[in-house]
């Protein structure tokens, strides 16, 4: 990946932080109110569309780390 | 009328305490939400913005989760890393690096540094939460 779109993707990812974030908050104390959940789902697949973009873009260089990405097992051992 | 009896003597779901969770981030948007969500989880958490006031706040109480901004300016999450080995063993927190460098390479530097788990900015809440959750049954199940 270019260093200027390396940049700017570390930008983009920094701003979608606090987004999504957000839209758990509103999932988590909205009222039932179909036409706020409509407008919380529009705005998760639109910032996903952005995160796929980013992920398959930086995937062409090799860098591709999937957010979700977990290991078996939190390590633990230090706290039994 | 036999199912009612059984599910009023069964025994009320415990209550696990909640996680200690410092939030380092020099981002005030990214540092609030990620603590209001953290509350909405039912944990406590605290805000360090910056890698000094991580180390202070580290130096009173040692959390028993640090979610870690690894490009912080100043002193940087490596540092805070190392500052961490100074908790005892069996306070020794999980670190969680969030950044926005999502490469091998940022990877290979956090696993270098000590961390636990990285993951890429923007994180799933949803991969967050199940994190702390197992981590909160380990420590208080």
């Amino acid at each position: 990946m270019h260093e200027v779109d390396r940049e700017v993707a570390f930008e983009i990812r920094g701003a979608l932080a606090p987004i999504a974030n957000g839209l758990e908050i509103l999932r988590l104390s909205a009222s039932d109110d179909s036409a706020s959940e409509n407008v919380i789902d529009m705005m998760q697949r639109q910032m996903d569309r952005l995160i796929d973009l980013l992920n398959t873009r930086g995937s062409a260089d090799g860098c591709r780390l999937a957010s979700t990405e977990l290991p078996d097992d939190v390590p633990h051992q230090t706290y039994s | 009328m036999s199912f009612v009896l059984e599910s009023n003597v069964s025994a009320p779901k415990k209550e696990l305490p909640p996680l200690r969770v410092l939030v380092v981030e020099d981002e005030p948007d990214t540092a609030s939400s990620t603590a209001i969500l953290l509350g909405l989880w039912g944990h406590d958490a605290r805000i360090a913005e910056d890698g000094e006031a991580a180390l202070v706040a580290v130096k009173e109480d040692c959390p028993d989760v640090v979610l870690l901004d690894m490009g912080l300016p100043g002193i940087g999450g490596w540092q805070i890393v190392s500052a961490l080995k100074d908790c005892s063993e069996a306070k020794k927190p999980l670190v969680i690096a969030i950044t926005g460098h999502a490469g091998a390479t940022a990877r290979k530097r956090s696993q270098e540094a000590g961390v636990d788990l990285h993951l890429a900015k923007p994180v799933e809440p949803e991969t967050l939460r199940d994190v702390l959750g197992r981590l909160r049954t380990v420590i208080g199940g």
